[in-house]
């Protein structure tokens, strides 16, 4: 094989491999993901079987702790009072408290939802402050 | 408004201005030969660029990297890279020097016409 | 003096314009003097960025409330150390910063490259003006850091207390030092293709700039790291979160571009390849600092709306533009002078390296907006998360510590079989040996670490390898003992141990994160005192008691802690005693919620305790229980909050005082079982031992060598003479 004919035949091999890992990762990022709910749209319709991730303000007064690893609190729409009912395991961080914005994959459980493990982010409180990290759990 | 903060900017922007202004107001025009400067650099950067090779490709050779039949011929063609390198740089310095030459020649027939017109009139005994 | 603030970067904005139309009429019309001018305004803008940035950092140190940053991010109890770094902790602030770090990074290149690349350098001064601009537009019409309140209050509401760690404060000066940079081989990569000149030249001091800024944003990225893991409650020091990742992007197509312009230096290849990753990884940069601070993502770093995401996407849309329309434009100046010969040889690998870099890097892309994504295409925002991430850049990174072990030892051109056999003999043997070792250990049950062993170990080997080899050949030359023919190996061929130091540290960095993510223990429990749990491979954590005081700073109580004296002990005998705590720090200058209730209704923060080993790291967090200290809080509250107007006011704080230091005293007394989070972590030590193995091998490769000197003094004979001539 002449090299001009080998430089071809490497460059489709290597552009064939990048379109189907391409392609690999596009599928598999569609069906790994779960989706981002709000509460109100958790309470509108929700799946069983499949994982979401909730976003939305801890409502105040509304955690509970049963005095081993596993709390209850509800999560807020951002705007507006729909809320859920969630039951958590797993560490919590240092910043989750009321009125906190926090982001929990969970699983519907009956009316019920369960969080996964430590899968609770709870969000930093202020606005507009460049660096304020918040814990990850 | 503070009143000594304008005046502190106030001072800035002039400072700014002067020394933005510096290169513009020098009188001397300096022929910028960017295509020149540019190919010489190039050449001089390419040669040093060898010369590190040569002596990388040494140093493959001492450390087993290299069979002392491949050093031998990747040494030859670096070396002789490099001296069409410097024929290169030669040749263009022989050029330059050609053209300045030429250039020196014309500025100097200009500089020996001007002072007549530009000589200020209480200078006495002006002329070059 | 908050005036003169803004006088100054109005002034800023001004030069910074200036510089742009100088350059640019200077580069069109190749005239010297306004060149020369729009090299000045870069200086001239370093002097009035640095002037403004010292008018802000004084009104942190002096607690001048009338600032409105200084109001809501410090405040008269913070220590001045942070009070100085406070400074960066807000968005207006840290735009300030980043100004200042553009200014200061371009007046030293450019001051450095003052005699060089003049057909380039004005259009260069042009683009970084143009980034100056930006910023400074941003910083005068939309976020000033030097805006007033009306009235100066009293007090300022405190810097968050998650940030007062030093790394946290050294954190964002280094990677934006890393960022911008990114601007400067960006600018120049510009400036190139402008003129059309891509050579020799602008190799060497693009390959110079592109080193510095990957080599800041290196530290950034791992102080970042480092932090996470000591400092916060969670233990990781990864989390593939979106912030992380888009610094995370220039840096690896930045370490791609590093290698892959070699290969344009030796063989005159990949040059629109060059061209276009040196452009990418500028914009990735631009779009790495608006990530931080836009709201688009969901992350813990999430900034929540700012405004500033239009001008951004602009500027963003404006760079990939320009970029493409440079690059097809030039296509022809890009033209490679080579084809690849063998895929067995250096350019190969090197070839090999830049697809995985790109590679890892597209898939840390597409994770990071795929939220975006999938609702532009679904309607429904998905995100995806870590374990997606690791399935494909687990493998990737495999490959590319592979290819780090047989890129720098196989030839140029073609590779032959006696090359092979001479060179990757030992490497290959280390990695079997290790392999054979591994197994039997039980580490076959966790295939991917196992593969990372073994290839870094047969990188590690090449390293070894080459060291010694190198060593060897120099005492052979010169007859030195080993530890001074090793100093003068590395000083004169500082590109290349510079580089093997590098590959080593990160080998070793690899290694760290396989054993510690692949074998972790970690155990989430609840213990009463003097309980004991088991964790790890046969060690026992007791929790003897509570422990708890009160912090005081000169200016007043700073915070509340409440922590644990737990033992740790291994086959029945006493390691180490831990310390565990969470300090809960008072609401400041807001409005408390109660007397004594304020105290814990600020921020709280988690003082981790470990004990760090080279085999393994023992990390433990504690959420202490304080549900029934809270009771006698509100008890409290109610109590002091009827008292108030009746009581003289220092016998009320006297009051107030002892009802404080009665409670935390009675937090030991009562013992309330705690929440411990504890983590064993095999050879976590190693992540931070091979970074600092990469930041050392990369100072080595930027020390400067003697030749830069000596072609600095190339002047052209036309400039003598005609500089001459004009003086005669």
């Amino acid at each position: 094989m002449d090299p001009a004919r080998k430089r071809r035949v490497r460059l489709v091999v290597a552009l064939s491999a990048a379109l189907l890992l391409a392609g690999a990762l596009i599928y598999t990022s569609f069906s790994a993901s779960s989706e981002a709910r709000s509460p109100s749209q958790l309470l509108a319709s929700s799946d069983a079987s499949h994982s979401y991730q909730l976003t939305g303000t801890v409502v105040n007064g509304s955690i509970k702790k049963d005095g081993g690893t596993t709390i209850e609190f509800k999560v807020r729409d951002r705007t507006g009072s729909a809320a859920v009912p969630v039951k958590y395991t797993g560490s919590v961080a240092d910043t989750f408290r009321d009125g906190r914005e926090v982001i929990v994959t969970v699983k519907r459980q009956g009316d019920t939802f369960v969080g996964e493990k430590d899968s609770l982010v709870t969000k930093c409180p202020s606005k507009f402050t460049e660096n304020t990290k918040t814990q990850k759990t | 408004m503070d009143a000594l903060a304008i005046a502190l900017v106030l001072i800035a922007a002039c400072a700014a201005a002067y020394v933005l202004a510096g290169p513009l107001r020098s009188d001397r025009f300096e022929a910028e030969d960017a295509a020149h400067v540019a190919q010489l650099t190039d050449l001089e950067t390419a040669k040093e660029a060898r010369y590190r090779e040569i002596r990388e490709a040494e140093m493959d050779f001492r450390t087993g990297k290299l069979s002392e039949a491949d050093y031998k011929e990747i040494d030859r063609q670096l070396r002789a890279e490099a001296i069409e390198l410097l024929r290169k740089l030669d040749a263009l310095g022989a050029a330059e020097a050609e053209r300045v030459r030429k250039g020196a020649e014309a500025a100097a027939a200009e500089h020996a016409e001007e002072p007549a017109a530009r000589e200020p009139a209480d200078v006495p005994g002006g002329k070059r | 003096m908050a005036d003169l603030g803004r006088g100054l970067t109005f002034l800023a904005f001004a030069v910074a314009l200036y510089g742009v139309g100088a350059g640019l009429y200077g580069g069109i019309t190749h005239n010297r003097q306004w060149a020369t001018s729009a090299r000045r305004a870069v200086y001239t803008l370093f002097g009035l960025t640095s002037a403004a940035f010292v008018v802000l950092e004084v009104a942190f140190l002096r607690s001048d409330f009338s600032f409105s940053v200084v109001q809501s991010h410090s405040s008269t109890t913070t220590p001045t150390f942070y009070k100085a770094a406070a400074a960066w902790s807000s968005q207006e602030g840290s735009l300030l910063l980043w100004l200042f770090l553009l200014s200061m990074w371009s007046a030293i290149v450019l001051f450095g490259t003052r005699h060089r690349m003049r057909d380039i350098q004005p259009y260069a001064i042009a683009v970084l003006m143009g980034f100056a601009v930006f910023f400074s537009a941003l910083l005068v019409f939309w976020v000033s850091p030097f805006k007033t309140l009306p009235v100066a209050p009293l007090e300022g509401a405190g810097l968050n207390p998650l940030l007062r760690h030093p790394s946290m404060m050294i954190h964002p000066p280094m990677l934006y030092s890393g960022y911008t940079l990114w601007a400067v081989p960006f600018a120049f990569a510009v400036g190139a293709l402008v003129v059309r000149r891509v050579d020799a030249e602008w190799i060497g001091a693009t390959r110079r700039f592109a080193l510095g800024a990957w080599f800041f944003l290196g530290i950034g990225i791992l102080l970042g790291a480092r932090w996470s893991y000591a400092e916060l409650g969670w233990g990781g020091y990864w989390a593939w979160d979106p912030v992380e990742n888009a610094s995370l992007l220039p840096w690896l197509t930045g370490t791609a571009f590093l290698h892959s312009i070699m290969v344009q230096e030796k063989r005159g290849m990949l040059k629109t390849w060059n061209a276009s990753l040196i452009l990418a990884t500028g914009t990735l940069a631009i779009l790495g600092t608006f990530l931080v601070r836009s709201g688009i993502l969901d992350s813990i770093h999430a900034f929540t709306g700012s405004s500033l995401g239009v001008p951004f996407v602009i500027l963003i849309g404006a760079m990939i533009l320009g970029s493409v329309a440079l690059v097809v434009s030039r296509r022809d100046t890009l033209r490679s002078e080579h084809k690849l010969d063998s895929l067995l040889s250096r350019e190969a690998m090197f070839l090999g390296n830049n697809l995985v870099l790109v590679g890892v890097a597209f898939v840390v892309f597409w994770g990071t907006f795929f939220p975006l994504i999938s609702e532009a295409l679904t309607g429904n925002k998905q995100s995806v998360g870590p374990p997606w991430y690791n399935t494909y850049t687990v493998p990737l990174a495999l490959v590319l510590v592979l290819l780090s072990g047989v890129g720098p030892v196989i030839a140029w051109r073609r590779a032959t079989p006696k090359n092979a056999r001479r060179n990757f003999t030992w490497p290959l043997i280390a990695g079997v040996v290790t392999l054979v070792v591994l197994l039997p250990l039980g580490v076959g049950g966790k295939p991917w670490a196992l593969g990372m062993f073994v290839v870094a170990a047969f990188a590690i080997g090449t390293v070894a390898q080459e060291f010694i080899r190198g060593v060897r050949a120099r005492r052979a030359m010169t007859g030195e003992a080993p530890p001074l023919a090793l100093l003068t190996l590395i000083k004169r061929n500082r590109r290349r141990y510079g580089g093997y130091t590098i590959h080593l540290g990160m080998a070793t960095l690899f290694i760290g994160v396989a054993a510690s993510s692949a074998f972790q223990h970690v155990k989430t429990v609840a213990l009463a005192t003097g309980q004991s749990t088991k964790i790890g491979n046969g060690y026992t954590i007791r929790y003897d008691r509570p422990t708890s005081r009160i912090d005081v700073e000169p200016t007043g109580v700073e915070r509340l802690v409440f922590g644990a004296h737990l033992t740790l002990i291994k086959d029945g005998k006493k390691v180490q005693t831990l310390l565990p705590e969470r300090g809960y720090y008072p609401i400041e200058g807001g409005d408390p919620a109660g007397p004594i209730g304020q105290y814990f209704d600020g921020e709280a923060t988690s003082e981790v305790a470990m004990k760090a080993g080279l085999g393994r790291d023992i990390w433990s967090a504690i959420t202490p229980n304080l549900d029934s200290t809270m009771k006698t809080v509100k008890l409290g509250d109610k109590t002091f909050t009827d008292a108030k107007g009746k009581l003289p006011e220092a016998q009320y704080n006297q009051a107030l005082g002892t009802a404080i230091r009665g409670l935390v005293d009675n937090y030991r007394t009562k013992a309330p079982p705690a929440e411990f989070r504890l983590i064993v972590s095999p050879m976590v030590t190693w992540i931070w031992i091979g970074g600092i193995m990469v930041i050392l091998g990369g100072a080595i490769c930027l020390w400067p060598t003697g030749d830069l000197a000596r072609r600095r003094a190339t002047a052209s004979y036309a400039a003598r003479v005609a500089r001459e001539l004009g003086r005669a």
